[in-house]
């Protein structure tokens, strides 16, 4: 009897279909989420070889507050489907003996997807304030350099890409000596010698100041300097002394001004 | 493939008639199956991957042992839910599957930030995909809340989704 009934298809009812789609919305959001991973992997993996390139060198010199500034731009291009947001990158730097000497961020920017874009990169260092950061100015030392760069990838993945890098640095004077020689009545030669180890040129006058013991001012004189990267500097002249005035045991304090600024050496002890 | 009423849900002779469940022994032969594919796609596959990547130095936030026991419980219970799908059990084993794969994301959401220390390099990537777990966990979620509604329909009407999971 049953099989002669015809096979009527009525509406499943109320709590078969809400389980029906629970299902369905599970399975659409599975779905959607693999393809989003698998062209996620695939974007990621085409950023990746497509690797940041230097984009017209790197050029690092002294700047108008008492900074050594680093300039340079890195070129990114990003193949994938999505793009790089809030893409920033903060240097540190910490000298051989561990102490801190600078920090600089530089960012954030916008790696669109399938596009390319050229990062800037500022990174200042202080040369003033400490000794650890004014023996830069005299003193060749390696540097830890450490570098952090944040992005978020695909909208949903923040990545964080630390480098730690060790970094030599030459001075612009490098292995400053004062030397004073032998006196003439109240007149002193004075021999200056230095070896610019920067990658940029000393150009400009070191004007050099003898003090006594008790920090008052004997005499003071000025030597012109233009000094190409690599050069060595050697340079006598003669001090003429404040009456009564005695530099044994004193000070001598160069100051470097050149036409972005005036950069206070650190002072060197005489003999 | 034969109808085995005996197996499912208690029903009326004339609704019976109508639908087409497969007998108890084809389903623990073709659940028997699935067994196996499931082991491969949430075991083998999984792990063959996880010892991969650790061949190359990049360890990952998920253990092999955590990895197996997940793909295995999983499997079986799948297996079970498709042996069981036309008896009330159906239910409470699609949220018995639901509750294990909840866990196995919850336990990924909190080693969510992947740290990628090559040896012997400078470099040091991180990489956290909590947000692409949260919105995963939604998946659990949903297949659980069904499994809830499917258990409540088996209660209050047994036998009445046979008719649209076994269409004759």
């Amino acid at each position: 009897m049953s099989a002669l009934l015809p096979i009527v298809h009525r509406i499943p009812p109320r709590l078969y279909r809400t389980s029906r789609s629970l299902r369905r919305v599970a399975v659409i959001i599975l779905v959607v989420l693999i393809v989003f991973l698998a062209t996620s992997a695939y974007s990621a993996v085409r950023l990746i070889t497509s690797s940041a390139h230097q984009s017209g060198g790197f050029s690092a010199g002294l700047a108008s507050n008492e900074t050594v500034e680093v300039n340079g731009s890195l070129a990114f291009s990003n193949p994938g489907f999505y793009p790089v947001q809030g893409f920033e990158i903060t240097l540190r730097v910490l000298n051989a003996t561990g102490v801190f000497l600078g920090e600089s961020t530089d960012g954030p920017i916008v790696l669109p997807a399938g596009g390319s874009t050229v990062f800037p990169v500022t990174f200042t260092i202080p040369i003033s304030g400490t000794s650890a950061a004014e023996s830069l100015l005299v003193s060749d030392q390696p540097l830890t350099t450490d570098a952090w760069g944040n992005a978020t990838f695909a909208f949903l993945f923040p990545v964080s890409v630390r480098v730690a890098q060790n970094q030599s640095w030459g001075a612009p004077f490098a292995n400053l000596a004062i030397s004073p020689g032998p006196p003439t009545g109240n007149v002193v030669p004075v021999t200056i010698s230095f070896s610019n180890h920067a990658n940029f040129p000393d150009v400009g006058a070191l004007e050099v100041a003898l003090d006594s013991s008790g920090g008052l001012r004997c005499a003071n004189a000025n030597y012109g300097i233009n000094e190409p990267p690599g050069g060595v500097y050697s340079q006598t002249q003669d001090f003429t002394l404040g009456s009564g005035c005695s530099i044994q045991g004193g000070y001598a304090l160069a100051t470097y001004t050149t036409a972005i600024g005036s950069f206070v050496l650190p002072r060197e002890a005489l003999p | 493939m034969s109808a085995t009423p005996a197996a499912s849900i208690p029903e009326s002779p004339r609704a019976e008639a109508r639908y087409n469940v497969p007998s108890l022994a084809y389903r623990v032969t073709i659940g028997s199956v699935r067994g196996v594919v499931y082991v491969i796609l949430l075991v083998v596959l999984p792990v063959a991957l996880l010892n991969f990547l650790a061949s190359l130095s990049i360890p990952f936030p998920i253990t092999v042992e955590a990895e197996e026991i997940y793909g295995l419980v999983v499997a079986i219970l799948l297996a079970a839910r498709y042996v069981l799908r036309p008896t009330r059990a159906y239910g409470p084993l699609c949220m018995a599957v639901a509750a294990a794969t909840f866990l196995f994301f919850a336990l990924l959401l909190f080693h969510s930030t992947y740290d990628l220390a090559t040896p012997q390099s400078a470099v040091d990537i991180s990489i956290t995909f909590t947000d692409v777990v949260l919105i995963l966990l939604l998946v659990p979620t949903f297949t659980f809340f069904a499994g809830v509604v499917t258990t409540i329909e088996d209660a209050r009407s047994p036998g009445e989704r046979l008719e649209f999971d076994y269409p004759p």
